[in-house]
């Protein structure tokens, strides 16, 4: 077997010269699209989803800025599994809002589907704490009810932390 | 019209197309259960014939429509599909019986997703079926592009000129997409939820991993049961005799060709753990042990 099995978040803490704002000038505002090393020769390239992610962002929540990187290469899969772009995401971005919006994403890109499809969700977003500097990285694999409870035990600890 | 049947589909019109196409579904679907598949197909040209009819006569402009008489065009593709599904399965022709069957299940996605039209029963006897098949692992391959295409507006489908959504209809014409170039063909995986489910290994029809939908198609040619009956399939895992199982001195090599002692490979498995399907039909069950 070559696909996990088991659904899985994780949120770990993220050296500077690892994160996305230290290869990228991320936005100040909304959600930054960051490009992935893909292959052997480790080519930067853009995640498949990430122009019909854009295209719903922007017919469904306008307000929400979104920088991206033109002219670049794409992955094309062929898995039924959805991998989400890496992204950053700048203060006015909590990440429960930004793993809501995937879930209401994918819901209705899997809208129609039979009862024996499995709808697997890859997602990986980084951001910094404003007061603290101390930058994160969530990764998460799982269906759309594992991200359902991923997303009750990211708003907890938010609220914890607050 | 009823109210319930008017949501069906985003317009009302669509109804009075999906009234007229119903009767030559019914008698496609009671064709295929007499094992009539080249009847089956003639009345199926019918019903695309009178959507061709009704397209020439109806308003486009109308809010919905074109998206409508799309799903109704996947409405009889589908059952075009399981008639070629079910004739190759009968034929004993079960490779090009699983693309078949892949083709159905795809329509049904997308006619759940466009319409309230009700196919449950139909997608619980694909599923059913579709369990029956060898198939576990798939392949995927994985590419770099360029950029993609979008196959209604022929633009590059991240950028601002193109406004449409792959997955989704604009009237009546379905956004999908395509590469412009294959920059790097990065790998092939094996993965068991794929986009695609033909791609497989193919085996040849006459394999042995066909047994399970052989045993259904024989199932049905001898006990004359109707088709449109066979509503699932329960797969229920039991003990059963190994076949393969021989008595042998403790120190021999074992018999399953292992290189092992028997007393260390083999020994104990005299019983082991079968899948036992049973095919739910309408009124009648039939079972086999795989």
């Amino acid at each position: 077997m070559t696909e996990k099995k088991y659904d899985e978040e994780q949120v770990v803490d993220i050296e500077g010269d690892m994160s996305i704002s230290h290869h990228y000038e991320v936005s100040d505002t909304g959600i930054t699209i960051a490009l992935a090393r893909y292959g052997v020769d480790g080519q930067l390239v853009d995640c498949s989803e990430s122009p019909t992610f854009l295209k719903w962002l922007k017919a469904n929540k306008p307000a929400i800025f979104v920088k991206k990187c033109e002219g670049v290469p794409l992955t094309s899969l062929h898995s039924n599994e959805i991998w989400m772009p890496i992204v950053f995401l700048a203060n006015d971005i909590a990440l429960p809002v930004y793993l809501n919006l995937v879930s209401s994403y994918v819901y209705e890109r899997c809208r129609g589907g039979l009862k024996s499809d499995v709808n697997r969700v890859h997602i990986t977003a980084e951001y910094e704490n404003s007061e603290t500097g101390v930058k994160k990285r969530f990764t998460f694999s799982g269906d759309l009810n594992a991200l359902q409870k991923a997303i009750k035990k990211v708003d907890v600890n938010e609220i914890l932390r607050e | 019209m009823k109210s319930s049947e008017s949501k069906f589909f985003k317009s009302d019109e669509a109804l009075q197309a999906y009234s007229a196409i119903k009767p030559s579904i019914l008698k496609s679907v009671s064709a295929v259960d007499h094992l009539r598949f080249i009847d089956a197909e003639s009345f199926l040209v019918e019903a695309r014939k009178t959507l061709v009819e009704y397209r020439k006569t109806c308003d486009d402009e109308i809010s919905g429509l074109l998206d409508d008489l799309w799903v109704l065009d996947q409405y009889v593709d589908a059952f075009s599909s399981y008639n070629r599904m079910w004739n190759d399965i009968i034929d004993q022709k079960y490779s090009s019986s699983w693309n078949e069957l892949q083709n159905v299940l795809d329509r049904l996605r997308w006619i759940k997703k466009f319409s309230n039209i009700t196919v449950c029963a139909l997608e619980l006897q694909m599923l059913g079926l579709e369990s029956l098949y060898p198939y576990q692992i798939f392949f995927s391959a994985g590419w770099i592009v360029d950029y993609f295409v979008c196959a209604i507006c022929g633009n590059d489908y991240g950028s601002d000129e193109c406004s449409h959504i792959v997955g989704e209809l604009y009237k009546g014409k379905f956004a999908s997409i395509s590469p412009n170039k294959i920059i790097e063909m990065d790998h092939v995986s094996a993965v068991e939820h794929p986009a695609d489910k033909r791609c497989v290994v193919q085996y040849p029809d006459q394999s042995n991993h066909f047994r399970n939908v052989d045993n259904l198609a024989s199932f049905i040619r001898s006990n004359e049961q109707a088709i449109s009956n066979f509503s699932s399939v329960n797969a229920i895992k039991i003990d059963v005799k190994n076949p393969k199982y021989r008595m042998l001195r403790r120190n021999d090599l074992c018999f399953c060709e292992s290189g092992i002692k028997f007393k260390k490979c083999c020994i104990s498995k005299k019983i082991v753990a079968g899948k036992f399907f049973q095919f739910v039909f309408e009124g009648k069950s039939g079972a086999v042990v795989s």
